[in-house]
């Protein structure tokens, strides 16, 4: 069954600018992603340029609220206006997905029915933290929740808005610019010109910081260097700026009269890139001041699709798109001037930046968007399963599952998944505390549920177990402290279908403590949402360690101490990131005198040791662990003993190599290829795989390993199995 | 127990047990309300206190607070009124984070119950250096502690503890030095898009040190204005902060210096600036290295000063290469456009590379090439204690990185001529001495006397009288003055204005306790006794006969600098 997408983007499709070209790209690759799109218009058509294409493509359908009747007068909808008539055509037949941009509409729909469905792609938001107010805050968190997904043009983007709004993490997803080719372009082959003139391009607005008064003076500064040069402009709007006065007659009179300028004016997109197509190199370099944006231009993106290689400012964000190495980095006009000296003269360099440009605009691409949206569906719309729909009481319709528990904190993402599903209904008791809730609405829960999950084999689980109803399936998912607690001796366990376990080791000592029988009891690891996790590393990750949790004491802090003194002793660039709250953070932690004793001690040792002062740095607790795990490399277990530790588990999932000690059950778990007999072995590893250059085979191994076992989807198809009552 | 009254006392326990049920959940419920109630209470203080800040927040509010504040405090409050008015106003719409201090002049301290209290906190500082010691808190780089070793005593601070330690801090400012966002350190990432912890964290810490009136300070990679010849991409993400001043460093002569008397690798040598060069440069550099054979290096901060020290030619791949590379004493090629972006003064010291064929015999007059020219430029205009003191100077910082070199000059002045020609030799010294120490002969007019003190005074030098006697003054007596360097001035010849320029130079580079000529040995030579020019006040006073000096462990260096 097609998803119905209803597309809107508050923007006026008789102008063509980015905003435009995004809807245009969004419905193409929704269409052909398999949705059945459905596209709102904000404004009334004047032209068709760009609704008349897309209207014709199959299963996309153009909403006219204008001429519909839905809104009075000529002017583009409001966003006020834009909720009322979204929410109308939703009602009539409701949509699947609710593609939508900008902050503001965003944020009135995040109260509208159509809450929960929104896929919102995000641009307008604050650019830097000074800017990031309660308010913008607020509303992005409120926008958040109110979302499927947040689509997000850029990984900096994306880990920039999980850091400030914790509510987008897990939600962001990469929605890159589309660039689709108008008919009749396509790359071409190109070497430098011979016998003719290097032929320089820009085309947008003329605007200071965009550099393109001083764009201007390179034909008559290439001359000096005999390079013969002509600068094509393409474009009409000449900004005023109240800082520079007469920059718009200064830049007017160079357009007009300069040395080797050609000005064509003002063109549409198509045939802009028809003139872009017919030059050598085109020209992105701006003032710095633009470097720290974190959205990328999609002129650049276009010129690379063309084959026309681009000179453009250094940023850590162009080197990843272009390589480190890429000859047409420039900051000042020598550099400019030298780059496209050099490379007019050197064929093997205009190639080299040619096939650079070409290579990343293929990651851009129509077919490429529609890629990353058919993942997504898959993920919003799992298909339903018969196994599921049999299992229901009634047979046939939805299958009733309850969870219950006082932190849900593990289970979030899996609750996530099972509400996503069409073949099941899902409702959640959430405890209060451990022992208190509402009975009244855990009875509620008992008398509806076909299955009914208690997350942590607590006094939730022995509730439920006395107060199951016949015919209803019980399963209880046991962590690691309970076993300690005395709840499970106390659970009926002839009223539980499973207890599920995160490890075998867990499995085996859950048998073995409680005596319950075997085939009780089964295994079904955490997961890790590798999809999520699965992003760019950055630039010399590979000496920096991880470790994320370090409370209570027997997660062995010092341990991990010791590791990186024995690195740092050779090789001062090792550094150890801790992502936690301190242990002063845990009333029922720091009430226990061995536990501060530990603290303290590891505390004075950092402060105080010449090799790991400087060395170790506590970031915040937060649920941007994704993105944090970009800067680390090395991902550290020194437990005395876990059930699972999820922590080198998101550590694979985020392409740094595990390092463990052999906590009891660990080897169940994780290959014992990344278990290490001590510290001293584990710093001795880590140095060596740097050392010798294995580090990125090293994590890609890790990535596959934990693809294989521990993958979402993977984990998600167990639960379903056993939520279906099937054999594992 | 018959069957009756047990079935009784089953049904009595199955009451009970509902009813202590029954008691339960009414508990679970209370306490559940009273949960609400408690989170309700939270919200409501929240907001009061969001609204209090939103208050405080208010352009109007902080517009009086810096006006009074200035009124309180004229002295340094006054000089620094229109910086903070134009900041308001620049900042008039941008909006407040919650918790945060709006006012950029007050920050709430979490140490300190009032403001002032900071001022009785004792300082470690005192214990290591004088009143006048600059101390630099901030974001350090993998080197920056080691460039400022010796001239300001620095405070690291971290990402999980920046504010605490500032706060409790005797800082004078605040630096932030760009190379401290590279991986391998504390601050990995800072500055890169995206970085929102990072960026978060840093702004924290600038409020906090506004809130304190403490200057904040860029120390930007490359020398600033030379585009992608800065080296590695800086940091977009700290130059469009707001910034008090961004200071280029200068070079540690501490750190970089050359190793006189050591045999020199002539293999000449390249620091591998890595890929990130402009494209032309990268040409030019490649087309050397081919040419002359030279070695490229990737050395460690650590490892970087000894490399250079240990080769006679080097190649200045980016311009924050060449004040390192001359230091370290080396013949110094550059590009053309390497070159181009250097200031006038050190591109007159290396060798501008325009045709890399030539360099087989230019390189043929390396073993000639005395760098105490290139030294001294360095020492006067681009080491780190000239360029903090005009850092301190250009912020309002009482403060003397510099006063490692000062020097009392000790002078016998026997007649008006003679005076004359020491005020005229001490103030053409392109390194002008802190103190003039003489001892008038008998024949020395009252007058002129007079007159020399004035005339010095009038350009800063104190004048400060001691008996006559032995103009080395090894009485084991205190000589007046307060300079770490006492110069025994030469008499009855004029002296060149480089001189003290050269003998404190060859002094801070080579960590001597003594310079000055030795017979028969060459200049920049340890050598067991010299005529003293330059000698460190504590070995001056109480070394005794300075015959017995190098016998005491004291480090003498040999240099000739009167021409």
């Amino acid at each position: 069954m097609r998803p119905r997408a209803l597309v809107y983007g508050d923007v006026d499709l008789n102008l063509i600018d980015g905003s435009a070209i995004w809807a245009q790209g969004m419905v193409q690759a929704l269409a052909r992603a398999g949705c059945a799109v459905t596209l709102v218009l904000k404004a009334p058509v004047r032209t068709g340029r760009l609704v008349d294409p897309l209207a014709a493509i199959k299963g996309v359908t153009v909403r006219r609220p204008h001429e519909e009747g839905r809104v009075e007068g000529g002017a583009g909808m409001t966003a006020k206006q834009a909720v009322r008539v979204l929410t109308e055509i939703d009602e009539a037949e409701p949509y699947d997905l609710v593609v939508i941009r900008g902050r503001r509409l965003a944020g009135k729909l995040a109260h509208s029915p159509l809450r929960g469905r929104l896929w919102t792609y995000l641009t307008d938001v604050p650019q830097s933290a000074p800017e990031f107010d309660g308010n913008a805050r607020g509303e992005l968190t409120r926008i958040a929740e109110a979302s499927r997904f947040l689509l997000c043009q850029t990984e900096e983007l994306r880990c920039f808005l999980e850091a400030a709004v914790p509510a987008t993490a897990g939600r962001c997803v990469l929605f890159s610019p589309v660039v689709v080719l108008p008919d009749g372009l396509s790359p071409q082959d190109r070497t430098p010109p011979d016998g003719r003139p290097l032929r320089l391009v820009y085309t947008g607005k003329f605007a200071p910081r965009w550099n393109t008064y001083e764009m201007t003076g390179l034909p008559r500064l290439l001359a000096a260097r005999d390079v013969e040069a002509e600068l094509h402009m393409v474009g009409d709007k000449v900004h005023d700026d109240p800082k520079d006065p007469n920059f718009s007659r200064r830049m007017r009179t160079a357009l007009e009269s300069g040395d080797g300028v050609v000005w064509h004016g003002g063109h549409p997109r198509a045939e802009a890139m028809r003139l872009t197509a017919g030059c050598d190199i085109g020209l992105s370099w701006r003032h710095p001041d633009m470097d720290a944006s974190l959205e990328l231009s999609t002129k650049v993106l276009e010129m690379g699709a063309l084959g026309v290689p681009v000179v453009l400012n250094r940023t850590p964000m162009h080197e990843r798109l272009l390589g480190a190495d890429y000859p047409l980095f420039a900051a000042s006009e020598t550099d400019v001037v030298e780059a496209l000296a050099v490379t007019a003269r050197e064929p093997e360099t205009y190639a080299l930046a040619a096939e650079r440009c070409r290579a990343a605009a293929a990651g851009f691409s129509l077919d490429a968007a529609a890629d990353r949206l058919r993942r997504y569906l898959t993920q919003a719309f799992p298909e339903p399963s018969e196994a599921i729909l049999r299992a229901s009481r009634d047979g046939g319709r939805k299958l009733r599952v309850g969870v219950a528990g006082h932190d849900l904190k593990f289970f979030t993402r899996l609750l996530d998944y099972l509400k996503s599903r069409p073949d099941m209904e899902v409702r959640v008791d959430h405890w209060s505390a451990l022992k208190v809730h509402d009975p009244e609405r855990s009875q509620e829960l008992v008398d509806w549920a076909d299955v009914v999950i208690c997350e942590w084999c607590g006094p939730n689980a022995l509730w439920y177990a006395e107060h199951k109803r016949p015919g209803q399936r019980l399963f209880v998912r046991l962590h690691r402290f309970e076993l300690y607690s005395g709840w499970p001796q106390r659970l009926d366990i002839g009223a539980v279908d499973k207890i599920i376990c995160v490890s075998p080791h867990y499995g085996d000592l859950t048998r073995k403590m409680t005596g319950w029988p075997a085939n009780k009891v089964v295994v079904v690891p955490n997961w890790v949402d590798d999809t999520q996790f699965d992003r760019e590393k950055l630039e010399g990750a590979e000496h920096h360690l991880g470790m994320i949790g370090i409370a209570p004491a027997r997660k062995r802090l010092d341990l991990g101490l010791d590791v990186l003194e024995q690195l740092r002793r050779d090789d001062p660039r090792f550094m150890l990131f801790i992502k936690s709250k301190l242990p002063w953070d845990y009333w029922w932690i720091w009430q226990r005198e061995e536990e501060r004793e530990h603290y303290d001690q590891v505390f004075r040792r950092i402060r105080r040791s010449p090799l790991l002062a400087g060395a170790v740095v506590f970031d915040s607790y937060g649920r941007d662990v994704a993105s944090w795990l970009r800067r680390i490399g090395f991902v550290l277990s020194t437990s005395d003993d876990e059930s699972f530790h999820l922590a080198p588990a998101e550590g694979m999932a985020a392409g740094a190599v595990p390092a463990l000690l052999p906590w009891p059950g660990a080897e169940t778990i994780y290959d014992p290829r990344w278990i290490h007999a001590d510290p001293a072995a584990m710093a001795g590893s880590i140095a060596a795989t740097v050392r010798e250059g294995r580090w990125e085979d090293e994590r890609r191994l890790g990535r596959d390993q934990l693809r294989e076992a521990y993958a979402l989807d993977e984990v998600c198809r167990q639960w379903t199995v056993l939520i279906a009552g099937e054999q594992m | 127990m018959t069957e009756s009254s047990t079935s009784e006392t089953a049904e009595k326990s199955a009451e009970s047990a509902k009813a202590l049920r029954t008691q339960q959940a009414q508990a679970n419920r209370q306490v559940a309300k009273l949960r609400a109630a408690v989170r309700e209470r939270d919200d409501r203080l929240r907001e009061l206190e969001e609204r209090l800040v939103a208050l405080e927040g208010s352009t109007t509010y902080r517009f009086g607070r810096i006006v009074v504040g200035a009124a309180r405090r004229p002295g340094r409050r006054a000089t620094r009124l229109p910086r903070e008015l134009y900041r308001l106003w620049k900042h008039r719409d941008a909006p407040q984070r919650p918790g945060q201090s709006s006012d950029f002049t007050r920050g709430r301290s979490e140490v300190f119950d009032r403001e002032e209290d900071r001022l009785l906190a004792a300082s470690p500082a005192a214990l290591e250096g004088s009143v006048r010691q600059l101390v630099i808190a901030g974001v350090f780089g993998p080197s920056t502690t080691a460039d400022l070793a010796g001239f300001a005593r620095t405070l690291p601070l971290f990402p999980h503890d920046g504010g605490l330690v500032l706060e409790s801090s005797d800082a004078d400012l605040v630096l932030v030095d760009v190379t401290a966002g590279a991986p391998g350190g504390p601050w990995a990432y800072l500055g890169e898009p995206g970085m929102y912890d990072r960026e978060r964290t840093l702004g924290t810490l600038l409020d906090a040190a506004r809130g304190r009136d403490l200057p904040v300070v860029l120390w930007p990679a490359g020398r600033g204005d030379e585009g992608e010849l800065g080296g590695a991409a800086t940091a977009p993400g700290l130059s469009r902060l707001d910034w008090d001043a961004i200071a280029v460093p200068g070079v540690s002569l501490l750190r970089f210096n050359p190793a006189w008397g050591a045999e020199r690798d002539r293999t000449p040598l390249v620091i591998d600036p890595g890929v990130r060069l402009p494209l032309g440069v990268r040409r030019a550099v490649d087309a050397i290295t081919a040419t002359i054979g030279a070695r490229v290096a990737d050395p460690t901060p650590a490892e970087l000063p000894q490399l250079l020290r240990r080769h006679s030619v080097t190649v200045a791949a980016t311009p924050a290469q060449v004040p390192e590379q001359l230091a370290s004493g080396a013949f110094v090629l550059c590009p053309a456009a390497v070159a181009g972006a250097l200031p006038a003064d050190l591109r007159a010291h290396v060798h501008v590379v325009t045709d890399p064929a030539a360099l087989p015999e230019t390189l043929s007059a390396v073993p000639l090439y005395d760098p105490r020219l290139a030294l001294r430029t360095l020492f006067l205009r681009h080491s780190a204690p000239v360029r903090l003191a005009e850092l301190c100077e250009r912020l309002g910082i009482d403060a003397d990185p510099a006063a490692g070199r000062r020097v009392t000059v000790v002078a016998d002045v026997g007649s008006a001529a003679d005076a004359a020609r020491l005020a005229d030799d001490v103030l053409a010294q392109s390194h002008r001495p802190a103190e003039v120490a003489f001892a008038p002969g008998a024949g020395l007019p009252g007058g002129a006397l007079t007159a020399v003190t004035a005339r010095l005074a009038e350009h800063g030098v104190t004048v400060c009288t001691r008996s006559a006697g032995d103009p080395a003054g090894r009485s084991g007596t205190a000589t007046p003055g307060e300079a770490p360097w006492v110069a025994p001035w030469p008499t009855g010849a004029r002296v060149p204005e480089s001189h003290l320029a050269d003998l404190v130079c060859a002094a801070e580079c080579s960590g001597a306790d003594a310079v000055g000529p030795a017979a028969g040995a060459p200049d920049h030579t340890f050598v067991a006794a010299v005529e003293p020019a330059l000698v460190r006040r504590e070995l001056y006073e109480t070394g005794g006969a300075p015959a017995g000096w190098s016998a005491q462990g004291a480090r003498l260096m040999s240099l000739d600098s009167r021409g």
